[in-house]
């Protein structure tokens, strides 16, 4: 009978001891933070070894905790009177929905973060805005932005996008300047995710209004290793302007066969990658007049010139970016001055600064542009230091066509150079 | 008609790649009985020794005498310190199989992280004979006829070495049948490992000949296992021609489709794989 | 009815020990910190995964790959049907599709024995994943769906029923004439079949039973989860998670795909989040070959050796 008993207790005593420490080791974490605040926490969930990992872990992270330090060097952030230092918490979800929700309700309800920091890329967006939203708690949303977020946000307060994106002011800023030189005919590639799908609508309504023909839009997967049917494609149908609406890898794929190919359209946009100060190492003088998603640069302003060299400091020449970098800093100085404002850390009180005040930050002044009635928020276009950029002479131009302007658009672009 | 080129030369070319990476699952999975889910993998880490070594100034090509080599060694130890003992320790054939196939999914996560601890996870490539040459109008980039050549002659080349040398007929009697091979006086332990090892310098040289065509990241190597698993079924299971055929079948098949539509390419391997497997399990060379 | 033949004292500690532990476990909400519920959401999620996975698989030998699509269908329903009616028949209406896929995968692979059954399962996982996103990119033009979430507390308390209904009828169908079936199945297929079994039926319907659990768990999970798309209903992981866990924690009783489960989910928990994320892939490899190679019966399986070996070496005396 007792060996009954014990052949069935002990399975069950080791699951019940493994329970008991789960408990104990949560609990742990849990408590103790709320009394006496010491510092502020800000919560991420990130893509560490994912397929975006090489984005975040030499374009991302580095600016964000050097703003950390920066802020901490100087004392802290002045919260009612007292300074507290900031710490950021960074979890790693590999680009899965489903662990960065998850880690999100971990930094939450456990680690009792006061911010948060969204994910890496435009899906991931989804995963992590209504969790935010679900626990209350601002996130700032830098590395994405997705045109089917934007009616949501007006439910979501808590949540601000940060980056400029497809119909936020990108394509319609693109499809200006190529109506304007007189491009007729368009050839689109897209990745089959979100983002590539995103932009794609967008593209392939903003080129009809205007008048352009679309001559194809054909989906990409991920792990594509031969560009030569697309570009063989588009070599045929022989558009004015190629499109290319993917990640790195594809991008640096489209590229290298467009060179072997011979296929030398009037212009080309490829993005994001293109902004990124390694496309320029990689490619060199082959990248003359190739367009990208961005963007600024050091001629955007004397604030710019002085952040790109302390960029360049901090991430290595390669990892230089020339779309985000510049926005996700202004946003993150713009946080630390609603803290100031509010002198508070209840996400509320700083969440009525959010809705009005106007900040001057390195990309210049800075407001929110609150969606709905009370919901979350978007930047205006005169917050960003430019949409689109064209390398020229090894410098990534903003060619907007407004005030951001640093070089005109030149167009049709350089042929391949003989290699 | 260049349209037809385009499509079969080019299907040609990557079914060459795909050719020599499926030998050597084949040799894993159809003699040793090793699904190797770790096999793209070893491929990926031969294209990053070869993007090494050619930042260092070595001739791409000449790096596969390197990796090569090295790959086999890794296997072979591999198999020795992990599987054997697995294959000792299982009951029947069939737990030999499952169990192997979550050991190779260690594997895959262990080789997997100390890639992205060594390179990141940051895309990389280099330019190497990247000049196009036309064949009846249809253009196509000389690194990759050169890696499809390069591939073609490894295959023959080690086909030969099955059928004509004394290792080589251990190796196809242990495919056949490991227990009557033991018997016969094949060291069946050693022969295996031989297998295993073979396997994975293919994978190397394999990742070394796509990295002087494609870019690589630390990612790349599930695409490719999956890739030679679907080859390695439709030649058939332990059949070394049959995977090198089902490579350049899957070539064509593969250009077709991404001429089409290419978000459907990795749907329609799948396809083709979940068909065979319901009409015809054993492959095309199976027996 | 004759009571003397039952042991009383068994019959208060057999499943009394579960329950206590359920007992437990079920108020985790009311003592645990928020965290506390969505950590035992996953341990529950993964349990009643491995253990359905084991119900089939265990049985038979066939190592089904498939459970990502049954738990991906569940998440689809949850996404379809989440918005228009009440959360229990979205959760019925899960089950009942994924029992009726799976009814059908079975029927058509009948003739695939071994590996080729473990291959033809997790090729329907990925083309699931392939099509349906290709459908959702180019004809719906989007990727994905937004779920309407549930209160974490809902959420746990429908996975923790799941859960319960899991275990009775896994306990139901091994200890049945149904599960001793499936076992000489999977001792020798055709000695089972001449010996008047109807092998087909009884792979086939516990198959599809088996679906349904894991249909059910990804219901609950995708309001959770609050936005879904192929990657993660059809998360290849999701197919070898249980696998691993029901071979981690051995199959020999209903105790070790549970206890499989919860360590192998705990310790996913410990090694993403803590310092060590950046070789989370390394250990957890590491862990697997050592636990394949070292603890082929998996950890229940070395629990009970070690009680043999120290009742043995507490008898030996005896033995002279």
């Amino acid at each position: 009978m007792w060996k009954k008993v014990f052949k069935y207790s002990i399975p069950l005593t080791i699951c019940l001891i493994l329970a008991v420490s789960a408990v104990l080791v949560a609990g742990c974490g849990g408590g103790g933070v709320e009394e006496g605040k010491t510092e502020i926490l800000i919560g991420a969930s990130r893509d560490i070894t994912g397929p975006q990992a090489g984005f975040q872990a030499y374009g991302f992270a580095p600016l964000y905790k050097a703003w950390a330090e920066e802020v901490n060097a100087a004392g802290g952030i002045d919260v009612g009177g007292t300074k507290l230092p900031v710490r950021i918490i960074e979890y790693d979800d590999a680009s899965d929905p489903a662990v960065c929700t998850r880690n999100l309700e971990k930094l939450i309800t456990q680690d009792n973060v006061d911010f948060l920091f969204g994910p890496t890329g435009t899906a991931m967006l989804f995963a992590a805005a209504p969790i935010a939203n679900k626990y209350h708690k601002i996130m700032l949303c830098g590395e994405g932005g997705a045109t089917t977020l934007e009616p949501k946000l007006a439910e979501m307060p808590y949540v601000f996008s940060v980056l400029n994106y497809s119909n936020h002011f990108q394509i319609p800023v693109f499809a200006d300047l190529i109506e304007e030189k007189g491009a007729q005919t368009v050839y689109i590639c897209y990745m089959n995710d979100l983002h590539g799908a995103e932009y794609r609508l967008t593209a392939q309504s903003e080129f009809e209004i205007r008048g352009l023909q679309v001559l194809q839009a054909k989906s990409i997967p991920m792990s594509i290793t031969d560009m030569d049917p697309i570009v063989k494609e588009a070599k045929d149908l022989n558009p004015d302007v190629f499109c290319m609406f993917a990640y790195p890898n594809q991008n640096i794929l489209f590229m290298q066969t467009a060179m072997a190919l011979d296929f030398n359209p009037k212009c080309i946009l490829v993005g994001p990658g293109c902004n990124f100060e390694f496309f320029n190492l990689m490619f060199g003088a082959a990248l003359e007049g190739v367009c990208g998603e961005g963007a600024w640069n050091k001629n955007s302003s004397p604030a710019a010139a002085a952040f790109a060299e302390k960029v360049t400091e901090l991430v290595g020449m390669g990892n230089q970016d020339w779309w985000g970098a510049i926005v996700y800093q202004s946003t993150l100085e713009y946080l630390q001055q609603a803290i100031e404002e509010a002198g508070t850390l209840d996400n509320d009180k700083i969440l009525e600064v959010y809705r009005t005040a106007h900040f001057q930050t390195t990309a210049g002044e800075m407001w929110w542009d609150i969606q709905g009635e009370n919901g979350g928020g978007l930047l205006p276009q005169e917050c960003y230091a430019g949409q689109i950029g064209q390398w020229q002479s090894g410098i990534f131009e903003v060619i907007d066509n407004d005030e951001h302007n640093t070089a005109p658009f030149i167009y049709p672009k350089a042929p391949w150079p003989e290699s | 008609m260049e349209q037809f080129l385009n499509i079969f030369l080019g299907g040609l070319l990557i079914g060459g790649i795909y050719s020599l990476v499926s030998m050597g699952l084949s040799l894993q999975y159809g003699v040793a009985k090793v699904l190797n889910i770790a096999h793209g993998e070893f491929l990926m880490i031969g294209a990053f020794v070869t993007y090494w070594l050619q930042q260092s100034g070595v001739e791409p090509l000449l790096t596969v005498v390197i990796v090569g080599p090295t790959m086999f060694i890794i296997g072979f130890i591999l198999y020795r310190t992990v599987f054997t003992s697995i294959r000792l320790r299982s009951a029947h054939p069939g737990i030999y199989e499952s169990n192997s196939l979550l050991a190779a999914f260690g594997i895959y996560f262990i080789v997997m992280n100390i890639g992205i601890l060594i390179w990141g996870t940051t895309p990389h490539s280099y330019t190497y004979l990247n000049q196009s040459i036309s064949v009846g109008g249809a253009l196509f980039t000389q690194n990759r006829i050169v890696a499809a050549a390069f591939a073609v002659v490894i295959g023959i080349a080690f086909y030969l070495f099955l059928t004509n040398t004394r290792t080589g007929k251990a190796i196809r009697a242990a495919a056949q049948d490991p227990a009557t091979a033991g018997l016969m006086g094949v060291n069946i332990d050693f022969v295996l490992a031989l297998c295993f090892g073979f396997g994975a310098a293919m994978a190397g040289v394999a990742g070394s000949l796509i990295s002087i065509c494609y870019s690589l990241s630390t990612a790349m190597g599930l695409g490719y296992t999956v890739i030679a698993i679907v080859v390695v079924t439709l030649g058939g299971l332990g059949s070394i021609p049959g995977s090198f055929i089902g490579g350049f079948i899957l070539g064509v098949i593969g250009s077709a489709v991404s001429f089409w539509e290419p978000g459907l390419t990795v749907a329609s391997y799948y396809v083709i794989f979940i068909v065979l497997l319901l009409v015809r399990p054993k492959g095309i060379m199976g027996r | 009815m004759d009571f003397s033949n039952i042991n009383w004292k068994r019959a208060a500690i057999q499943p009394g020990i579960p329950i206590l532990l359920l007992v437990l476990v079920a108020f985790a909400p009311l003592y645990g910190s928020g965290y506390i519920v969505t950590m035992f959401t996953y341990f529950i999620l993964y349990i009643i995964i491995t253990v359905s996975w084991t119900i089939f698989s265990g049985a038979t030998g066939y190592i089904s790959l498939a459970s990502a699509a049954f738990y991906g269908v569940g998440i689809y329903a949850a996404a379809m049907f989440g918005e228009r009616m009440p959360f229990i028949f979205v959760i019925f209406i899960a089950g009942f599709a994924s029992f009726v896929l799976a009814f059908i995968v079975g029927a058509i692979t009948l003739r695939l024995r071994g590996i080729y059954f473990a291959m033809f399962t997790f090729g329907l996982v990925v083309l699931m994943k392939e099509v349906i996103h290709y459908w959702e990119i180019t004809i719906e033009g989007t990727r994905g769906h937004f779920v309407i979430y549930q209160s974490n507390e809902t959420i746990f308390y429908y996975l923790l029923g799941i859960f319960v209904v899991t275990i009775i009828v896994a306990y139901i169908i091994r200890r049945s004439k149904f599960g001793l079936a499936l076992a000489s199945i999977g001792e020798n297929e055709e000695a089972a079949g001449h010996t008047g079994i109807n092998v087909t039926m009884v792979k086939i319907i516990t198959f599809a039973v088996s679906a349904i659990f894991m249909a059910a768990a990804g219901a609950v999970m995708a309001t959770k989860l609050t936005y879904i798309d192929p990657g993660v209903a059809f998360n290849p992981m999701m197919s070898f998670s249980p696998a691993l866990m029901a071979i981690f924690g051995g199959m020999a009783s209903i105790y070790g795909p549970v206890a499989g489960a919860v360590i192998f989910s705990y310790l996913q928990e410990l090694l993403m989040t803590g310092s060590l994320k950046n070789y989370y892939m390394l250990i957890f490899g590491a862990i697997l070959v050592a636990t394949i190679i070292y603890l082929p019966s998996g950890v229940t399986g070395l629990i009970q050796n070690l009680w043999r070996r120290f009742k043995g070496a507490r008898s030996a005396p005896t033995r002279g």
